[in-house]
């Protein structure tokens, strides 16, 4: 397979960020920018569908502004 | 990252040209860094437009957090300044919002209804000509014209925080335009308690392994206005370009400005302004000869893209869903957020680690020999 990156080249590096999967949600974010509401840490490699659904999973449940593809991954 | 440019991440059948990208659907995409549309974008923005802060290797290897307070120049240039360009992230802090009861329609119009092209075109605008007023709504609206000539499925039109009824009242002006020009078509609503479970229920998988070059096109709101009919002419056009060459659109209409009407990132400031930003495909069965592919780039830009660009003067392209070859992409990408983007691209990355094309700073670089070789120009 080819890739039209950089990455492709000799002596180049491809980085996978696919199995960065982790995601914590928190009802209250408290770090730097003019936001108090919830938020949360996404990994690289959450896909669209997969975050959407452990959005739904919190109590209250909450919304992330996503594509509409099932399998892009939000972060990366 | 690295990877992959998000253009081929998002839809399968934005296969490039000559390669088989397709299998790293899911990789390293780039959906917020390329700034992110989506179903809840007319009333919470753009992708990234909610970030807080991104965790990320930089260029010389180090990791950094970029947000309002440290590595701020990054932080900007990391929401929406382009895939793979300014540094690997590696996690993002996202705002979340409470969710909302959501009612969805589905509309079709094709040749189970009428087998009329100029009926069918009729169609065509009425719908599309009221691009601005569903994006006055907070709504999202998915369509798909084509393949090929009398097929229009909207699925679905997005009513965030509406009922059914709603919905239907928001939608009158379109039932009526329709019915009064006698235009058939069918259409079903459905309310959800929440936007998850409408988008479950109501969004398709996109379909696999379809081959394209990939065009598109943000009309804004005064493009609407101003030339609704041409573009919705541009639109059908597209759909079949020639007699011998299939087209397929794949059109979302949104407005993120009705959300966020200022922002302080690095996408294209058109986007506040936005009404329907479409995606078009010149469709390819993938095993024509490097030739045939080359020409068909060209038709695709110079042809079906020229068209979609005379009819919107306002208008910008997208980097995630866009031409590779598109002109002057600095300009339509990121309109005067560029020079700011170059900038902080040469802070950054001085050396060019990253490479996506068309993305700030690449200008310097070009991909040889049947596109397996990036090297940088030996002069300006």
């Amino acid at each position: 397979m080819q890739h039209r990156g950089r990455s492709t080249g000799y002596g180049s590096l491809i980085i996978n960020t696919h199995h960065f999967k982790d995601v914590k949600f928190f009802k209250k974010y408290t770090g730097p920018g003019d936001w108090t509401g919830s938020a949360a840490i996404v990994g690289a490699g959450v896909q669209g569908r997969e975050l959407f659904r452990q959005c739904f999973a919190q109590n209250p449940k909450v919304v992330i502004v996503g594509g509409e593809c099932p399998v892009c991954p939000l972060s990366s | 990252m690295l990877v992959e440019n998000a253009r081929y991440a998002h839809y399968p059948h934005n296969m490039a040209q000559n390669t088989d990208k397709f299998k790293t659907v899911g990789w390293g995409g780039g959906y917020i860094q390329g700034g992110g549309h989506g179903p809840l974008s007319g009333i919470y923005g753009m992708g990234a437009d909610n970030v807080l802060s991104f965790d990320a290797i930089t260029a010389e290897g180090k990791y950094v957090t970029a947000n309002a307070k440290e590595n701020s120049d990054l932080f900007w240039a990391l929401k929406g300044g382009g895939p793979s360009s300014f540094a690997v992230v590696v996690a993002i802090t996202v705002k979340t919002f409470p969710e909302v009861p959501t009612a969805g329609t589905i509309l079709n119009i094709n040749s189970t209804h009428t087998n009329d092209t100029e009926l069918f075109a009729k169609g065509v605008h009425i719908f599309h000509n009221l691009a601005n007023h569903y994006a006055d709504h907070g709504m999202f609206v998915y369509f798909e014209l084509g393949p090929g000539p009398q097929v229009l499925h909207i699925a679905p039109f997005v009513g965030p925080n509406m009922t059914e009824s709603q919905l239907a009242g928001v939608l009158a002006p379109l039932y009526e335009q329709l019915n009064a020009a006698k235009v058939p078509y069918d259409a079903h609503t459905k309310a959800f308690p929440t936007f998850f479970e409408m988008y479950i229920d109501l969004f398709e998988d996109e379909p696999a392994n379809r081959q394209s070059i990939v065009g598109g096109r943000l009309f804004t709101q005064s493009d609407i206005s101003n030339h609704g009919d041409e573009i919705a002419d541009a639109l059908i056009y597209a759909s079949m370009p020639e007699p011998t060459q299939l087209g397929f659109n794949v059109g979302h209409i949104v407005n993120p400005g009705h959300a966020y009407p200022k922002v302080d990132n690095a996408i294209n400031p058109a986007w506040r302004n936005a009404s329907s930003f479409v995606i078009t495909n010149v469709v390819m069965e993938g095993t024509e000869s490097w030739a045939v592919k080359k020409e068909r780039e060209n038709f695709n830009t110079n042809v079906v893209g020229k068209r979609l660009r005379d009819v919107s003067p306002n208008g910008a392209s997208y980097v995630n869903e866009g031409d590779l070859n598109e002109p002057n992409w600095q300009e339509a990408y990121w309109g005067s957020n560029y020079a700011r983007l170059l900038k902080i691209r040469q802070k950054w990355d001085p050396n060019g680690v990253f490479f996506t094309e068309t993305t700030p700073g690449t200008e310097n670089w070009s991909v040889l020999d049947y596109g397996t070789k990036l090297c940088k120009k030996t002069s300006a």
